[in-house]
């Protein structure tokens, strides 16, 4: 079993590693020839299943495996390997391999930085040829080493961090499947993340202080809508307040009709767009499980929900490729609705 | 009239400040000395594996610095020692330290801190902050007298040293993730390895609870100097050194680290305007006993051993350097057993708490005790020796002044008045905790 591959884009690597590791502090990835996979199943919550496009964050990609098509699994715990791409984000290349160390599995980070050392070159320099380090030879290799350094060559620190992982049996996996949800009622784009996340929240914070004396110490439920004529309604109604903002003119997106079995018309959204404005299709939502999932914004990706009337809402996060092949990155999130 | 008076600009207020934050991560207590010219605040852990000490000097860091001392019937004293809670002097200096982009208002002019004490007075350690527009804080303390533990390192013996700016240092210690517990050095044909890690071996779905493991290497031209034994594994706590280096990278200086082998202190200093700062940890690692002649105790007990014996057995134990003061026999025969030559990263370390700079009475006996009722000879070789007379200590190159030093006159029946040169005050390593206690009772 070997994985090797050099990462192309450490801020999105680690904006995404970030961004999953709000729900959930392991994740299964599963690598193989065409994409890498992350899952995110936390015991209550939004599940996340991220499938990254192996050239939009890796380059010189190398897999090998006896499992079928290629596979490797593993079971990785995000904060670490958060940690460990924070060494990297100043560096000049990173790379990351599977390894063995002391008998366990690792996945090894090694991350070469050019080290600041102003001033030091000097101090090594005149130090050095005072106190001799054994090496009193004018003409030795220290001796012109020294001197090419004061020339002001940049020297590297090579950086290594080893994130203990847990390589997973091909057959152990298999029973886990992507959540199915109906055919949404209603799709649209969602307008700026950040907008929506620091209305989501503060909803939230309000929801949480007035009903603080109420009987239900339960997190605070948004309540979420949009209907297929550009309309989202973000809704909270407690005993002492009521507020909702809505936002107008957004895209509900088309379907692909090669996607669909049966004809457009046929689908649960079409005819919620046949009934006007006033159909909504509506989700009610925990507001802090809502907020995590949001901190998917720093992505930057294009995020389409769709809305299965009083059962789930899915996000569909569609990140901009590198170099915009055929594969596309998207990370879908299956939240579901609250009953009243 | 105060035993103690002393001034503080703003700078060396705040420059007070993070030397009492680095001396509140390694004690709660600190310990405070003063002396005619100088004053010495240090801490010792818990576990007596790690020692801070900042020497303040008097003309130098304080903008006024007197010290009169106290009479003790007749005879005067040449210093004045006390312990004050961390918590309690912090919580004076936090937040108000010299910071020119800050809101004037608040800022601080000087303080003056001044010590009472003597017969008749009450024992406080007075701190008055005087501020803008003439407002006066005056903070009273009180304070335990107590003579400080000074840990002692051999430079003498200390034959590997490197040296490097204190902000590249801290630039590497940033890459170390939490929660692990050493920190190994090494070095290899002109590259030198840090690596943090951890002992704990976890299993099964724990396994992803392991701390993140991170090697740095450099180049040895990265540092001023560097003069170390090629190949020599030396394991420090690393929490211990990330709190060093915190306060090393606040200025821009060099940081000393002087050591021989492992299972003997590490020292490291570096010094800033009128302040010297001066850490010596305990080490661990794998002892390669090269240059070590072999000890009574252990040739003596080798050559018990049967012929049958298996000769990587027999000739690890003979090599086998001093044992750190406080070591388990287990851990013994671990090293033993493990010695033989291992390629980078290091090894997993037996637990680092066997290693004191100083040895605890209390349960010396327990940590004699069998582990392993199966390795009889090991516990043979290590109860025939009489623990006092066990040239095994950790300052194996204690001269015998020291040691005699111990016994000698207590410190308030006069003496030197330089600490370096008071035997008195300097305790080598290794000394039973009840001869501590004894010499200033």
């Amino acid at each position: 079993m070997r994985f090797k591959t050099s990462i192309r884009n450490i801020q999105t690597f680690s904006r995404l590693t970030t961004s999953l590791s709000s729900l959930g502090k392991v994740a299964w990835v599963r690598l193989d020839d065409d994409s890498a996979r992350f899952t995110i199943i936390p015991e209550t919550g939004t599940q996340v299943w991220a499938s990254i496009s192996i050239d939009s964050i890796f380059e010189d990609y190398t897999i090998q495996s006896a499992a079928p098509n290629n596979t490797i699994n593993l079971e990785l715990p995000l904060p670490p390997l958060n940690r460990a791409l924070r060494s990297a984000l100043n560096a000049s290349s990173a790379s990351i391999r599977l390894t063995k160390k002391d008998g366990a599995p690792v996945l090894s980070l090694t991350i070469i930085t050019n080290t600041i050392s102003s001033g030091n070159s000097a101090n090594g320099f005149l130090n050095n040829s005072g106190s001799g380090s054994g090496n009193q030879d004018p003409f030795g290799d220290n001796a012109f080493r020294e001197e090419n350094l004061d020339g002001g060559r940049d020297r590297e620190a090579i950086v290594t961090q080893d994130i203990p992982v847990r390589v997973l049996q091909a057959d152990s996996v298999e029973g886990i499947h992507e959540p199915k949800v109906r055919e949404p009622d209603a799709y649209i784009v969602l307008p700026s993340l950040i907008q929506l996340k620091a209305i989501s929240d503060r909803f939230t914070r309000l929801t949480a202080t007035s009903t603080s004396n109420s009987t239900s110490k339960a997190s605070p439920k948004l309540e979420l809508a949009a209907n297929m004529h550009g309309g989202l309604k973000l809704r909270v109604e407690t005993d002492a307040l009521n507020i909702e903002s809505v936002w107008t003119g957004l895209t509900n997106p088309d379907l692909d009709p090669g996607q669909v079995e049966g004809g457009l018309e046929e689908l649960p959204s079409a005819r919620l767009k046949a009934r006007g404005p006033d159909a909504w299709a509506r989700v009610r939502i925990d507001g802090r499980d809502w907020g995590k999932v949001l901190s998917v914004g720093r992505m930057d990706g294009r995020v389409i929900a769709c809305f299965a009337d009083e059962n789930a809402l899915i996000l569909y996060v569609y990140l901009s490729n590198y170099d915009d092949g055929e594969e596309h990155s998207v990370l879908t999130y299956y939240i579901s609705s609250f009953s009243v | 009239m105060a035993i103690l008076n002393f001034t503080l600009g703003p700078e060396s207020f705040s420059k007070l400040h993070d030397a009492l934050v680095c001396l509140g991560k390694f004690s709660e207590a600190i310990s405070i000395e003063a002396s005619h010219d100088k004053l010495v605040l240090t801490a010792l852990n818990t576990s007596k594996s790690a020692y801070a000490s900042f020497k303040l000097t008097g003309n130098k860091f304080f903008s006024k610095y007197q010290f009169k001392p106290p009479t003790s019937g007749t005879q005067a004293k040449d210093k004045f020692y006390c312990k004050i809670y961390n918590k309690a002097l912090l919580s004076v200096f936090k937040g108000r330290g010299f910071d020119p982009t800050r809101e004037k208002d608040t800022a601080i002019e000087k303080c003056e801190i001044s010590v009472e004490d003597g017969e008749g007075k009450k024992s406080r350690f007075v701190v008055k902050i005087v501020c803008r527009h003439g407002v006066i804080k005056t903070y009273r303390l009180t304070f335990e007298s107590v003579a400080p533990m000074h840990a002692f390192f051999d430079r003498a013996i200390a034959r590997n040293s490197w040296s490097i700016s204190s902000r590249t240092l801290r630039e590497f210690v940033e890459h170390f993730g939490s929660g692990t517990e050493q920190l190994d050095i090494y070095s290899e044909d002109g590259r030198v390895s840090l690596t943090s890690y951890t002992e704990k071996i976890m299993s099964g779905s724990e396994i992803l609870k392991q701390p993140l493991r991170t090697t740095i290497a450099i180049d040895t031209l990265e540092f001023a100097e560097f003069s170390v034994e090629e190949q020599l594994h030396i394991v420090i706590s690393v929490k211990d050194f990330k709190s060093i280096i915190t306060h090393a990278g606040i200025t821009n200086t060099i940081v000393k680290a002087l050591y021989s082998r492992p299972q003997c202190p590490m020292q490291l200093t570096y010094s800033d305007e009128g302040m010297t700062s001066e850490f010596i940890l305990m080490t661990t690692g794998e002892v390669r006993g090269l240059s070590q002649a072999p000890t009574p105790n252990a040739s003596r007990a080798g050559s018990k051993r049967p012929v049958t014996r298996q000769p990587l057995e027999a000739k690890s134990n003979s090599e086998m350097p001093p044992p750190p003061a406080s070591a388990a026999p287990s851990r013994v025969r671990e090293d033993a057993n493990k010695r033989a030559p291992r390629p980078s990263p290091p090894p997993p370390q037996p637990s680092i708490q066997a290693n004191e700079l100083f040895m605890s009475q209390n349960d010396e006996d327990r940590r004699w005790d069998p582990v392993n009722d199966d390795d009889d000879e090991t516990m043979l070789l290590w109860d025939t020796g009489e623990v006092d007379n066990n040239p095994m200590t950790m300052n194996s190159s204690r001269n015998p002044n020291q040691s005699q030093s111990i016994n000698g006159p207590p410190v308030n029946d006069g003496g030197d008045s330089d600490a370096n040169l008071i035997p008195t005050q300097r305790l080598p390593p290794t000394q039973r905790l009840s001869e501590v206690k004894g010499i200033f009772d």
